[in-house]
């Protein structure tokens, strides 16, 4: 695509001048000698010559952060004088991965900006102010991240490709994922955003990690979010004022849904979306026609009900009842993490009671045989306590007996979601355990390596004393001895502790220094292999791994 | 292909191919005689030339050996390192010698015999050294021996990293060019 000029005639030169690809290999290595958003020696190799310019442009425009909506416009304003300078060689060609503020495109022509997206892989936005958090501690980044994929296929284009420039290609380029962080009262701008995308590139959004619907922020008109074709994962914060329509929406658009999350937002108040949303699945118990849309839709195979504070009342109780009916037999995740909602009489609807949150004791554990008897496809299952007991309240042998009972009834569990202290009691029939990050009272200053490895041979665990030693960073003399045994790793994190992201980065390279061999890595989709080897030092320690088979990243549906 | 009869590196410090000779003749092994293009000559073990994509996809495709081979593109200085460094790392199996690991070490470290290796091409006399370098780098590109290319692409990037332009320019010999490219840097 790029042109370029003939070698040059002195001998010697001729004889420097290399070929494309070798050139490209160096300036590659190039790259590597300096830190990611320096790129001094790039530049300098770029002006040597015509020759080495195209091959050092590529690498340079590669990743491009623009700050402000001045930095954007000049981006934009740059790229056209080089299409005119150099026809044929557009910038935006070479550019693989924008990041932007949220705002800043707001500031400029819809039709300019358009232009530009079928032509990058990956496209970040954040938004201004992130680094917000809300007061009820909540770790709010991860939620706040908006994700989409598009698959290769165009489907929907109300507007269609805004361009005819025929140097653009012609079919959008396979799995763009877009990124948009930000905080909650710029999600309408973000969401807009994303159906400006989805309209100008006409691919459906098949995942969105949505900030959610807060009442601080302005007025938010019902996100077109809903609308969007093929959603199949929602990531979703929400609150009482916006949750009802948007959940109308989402419930008559019927987008393919396979994994909805649901946050809720405050530790005190009540939060409504999950009781609304699952009203709105009642709705459609009652209406043959969708439910007949819903049929033909793949099962819900993942559902994460972290909702903090969810009132404790009939219609919520009433609510989950019915949607573990309409939806529950193909469930395989089922994570009721700190629903305090949940007694006996819920689970009793797909024939099971008595999860532990609500009742720490678990007096009747005779429920998970009727719970696995409901749910056939179950295969995690999330067992933590809530946090106030986990801190406050230490094991009995009533939730050790639980455990036993979990162990031997439901058949073949692939993975159990466990606080640290549950784990000497877990027995050998789990195939995988992991354990929650945070510290717990109940485990004490036990350290993992003082007991045996639980969950037999195929399970690693995350003790609290094992992140009190990642948080040190000075643990590199084998802080895992019995990991030797292990065949693979699950490293998965609990969204939960979103702003502790570099505890598992941490973890890597403690696995990478106790472990060498490991089979399999995985890693939850909250933590993704390209996460891991992207920041230095984790990189190194995965590289150091001796033959890794292979980087599972769970994507849970 | 062509062939130089008189060639540019000849009077250079009597390099010679008695080592390849005397390896040659210690085993009753498959042999391969090459040719450059200024007209030298090597003998080695089919092992040590399956080290080079372009030797190993060729003895598959003749089966059998074939009677001395031209090699055009290269040099016999650079055909001598190379057969040098495909001796060595022939029994090397630390060292990847394909893309696809190359490509997932991407923090691999320079050996320590390669080290020397491209110390040694870097003190040869006479040539400025990254004339050797880069005719090397071309001649492995040629026969396609991916360790080695890395090797010496990394050689070169470690020459020419901390340089300005100028430097840069001079090192590589390019003309300063009249009309300057601007660049405009977003990050």
């Amino acid at each position: 695509m790029v042109s370029v000029p003939e070698p040059p005639q002195d001998p010697r030169s001729r004889r420097l001048h290399l070929p494309n690809e070798l050139l490209q290999n160096i300036l590659k290595e190039l790259r590597e000698y300096q830190a990611p958003n320096n790129q001094s020696n790039l530049l300098s190799a770029s002006l040597v010559c015509r020759i080495w310019e195209p091959s050092a442009s590529a690498l340079i425009w590669n990743h491009v952060v623009l700050r402000g909506s001045d930095a954007l416009r000049r981006f934009i304003a740059s790229k056209h004088a080089s299409a005119l300078r150099h026809p044929g060689v557009e910038r935006a060609l070479l550019v693989r991965i924008l990041e932007l503020n949220a705002v800043d495109w707001m500031n400029v022509e819809e039709e300019e900006f358009v232009v530009l997206i079928p032509q990058m892989e990956t496209f970040r936005l954040w938004h201004r102010g992130s680094g917000r958090c809300f007061s009820g501690g909540l770790p709010m980044s991860r939620m706040k991240k908006m994700r989409m994929s598009w698959a290769s296929a165009a489907i929907t284009s109300k507007r269609g490709p805004q361009t005819e420039d025929p140097t653009l290609p012609t079919t959008p380029p396979q799995c763009i994922q877009a990124q948009v962080t930000g905080d909650p009262a710029n999600s309408t701008k973000a969401t807009e955003f994303c159906t400006l995308l989805v309209e100008s590139i006409g691919t459906p959004i098949v995942e969105s990690n949505l900030a959610g619907f807060e009442n601080t922020g302005p007025s938010l008109s019902i996100p077109a979010v809903a609308e969007w074709p093929n959603l199949a994962i929602l990531n979703c914060l929400f609150d009482e004022a916006n949750s009802d329509p948007f959940f109308a929406k989402l419930v008559t658009a019927a987008p393919p849904l396979r994994c909805v999350t649901l946050v809720g937002e405050f530790d005190d108040e009540p939060s409504w979306g999950l009781v609304n949303l699952l009203r709105a699945f009642l709705g459609l118990l009652v209406n043959d026609k969708v439910l007949a849309i819903l049929e033909r839709q793949p099962p819900l195979t993942f559902s994460r009900f972290a909702a903090y504070g969810l009132p404790e009342d009939e219609a919520s109780k009433e609510a989950l009842l019915r949607f573990f009916r309409a939806r529950g037999s193909n469930l395989q995740v089922l994570d009721l993490f700190q629903v305090t909602v949940v007694d006996s009489e819920v689970l009793e609807c797909p024939t099971a009671r008595d999860i532990g949150p609500r009742n720490p004791h678990c007096r009747q554990s005779a429920f998970i045989p009727k719970l696995k008897q409901a749910l056939p496809n179950l295969r995690h299952f999330n067992l933590s306590p809530s946090k106030k007991a986990h801190f406050y309240r230490k094991a009995t042998e009533e939730r050790y007996r639980g455990f036993d009972y979990g162990t031997a009834l439901l058949q073949n569990p692939v993975q159990l979601f466990s606080s640290s202290a549950d784990f000497q009691q877990v027995s050998k029939g789990w195939r995988q355990v992991v354990g929650c990050w945070y510290p717990c009272a109940t485990c004490g200053n036990r350290t993992w390596s003082d007991s045996e490895a639980p969950g037999g041979q195929r399970g690693i665990v995350v003790s609290s004393s094992l992140v009190g030693k990642i948080r040190s960073e000075k643990s590199v003399n084998n802080p895992m001895p019995n990991c030797e045994r292990l065949t693979e790793a699950n490293v998965g994190v609990d969204p939960h502790f979103g702003d502790k992201s570099r505890y598992p980065l941490l973890l890597f390279r403690l696995l990478a220094d106790a472990w060498r061999v490991p089979k399999n890595l995985w890693g939850t989709r909250h933590f993704p292999r390209t996460q891991c080897i992207t920041t230095e030092g984790s990189r190194k320690g995965v590289e150091n791994w001796d033959k890794p088979k292979s980087y599972v990243v769970t994507q849970w549906v | 292909m062509f062939h130089r009869a008189n060639l540019r590196n000849n009077s250079k410090n009597g390099r010679s191919q008695v080592g390849q000779n005397r390896n040659s003749k210690k085993k009753p092994v498959a042999k391969l005689t090459l040719i450059t293009e200024d007209n030298e000559s090597f003998t080695v073990c089919k092992k040590v030339a399956e080290m080079s994509m372009f030797f190993k996809n060729m003895l598959q495709d003749t089966e059998g050996i074939p009677a001395p081979f031209i090699v055009p593109n290269v040099s016999g200085y650079d055909l001598k390192k190379i057969i040098e460094y495909c001796s060595y790392h022939c029994l090397d199996t630390d060292c990847p010698n394909d893309n696809d690991s190359l490509r997932s070490r991407r923090d691999r470290k320079i050996g320590h015999w390669d080290e020397t290796f491209v110390r040694n091409i870097i003190n040869k006399d006479g040539d400025p050294v990254i004339d050797n370098l880069v005719g090397l780098t071309k001649a492995a590109y040629f026969l396609d021996i991916p360790g080695l290319i890395w090797l010496m692409t990394k050689s070169i990037a470690n020459t020419i990293d901390p340089k300005p332009i100028a430097e840069i320019r001079e090192i590589f010999n390019v003309p300063v060019p009249s009309e300057r490219e601007e660049e405009i840097l977003q990050r």
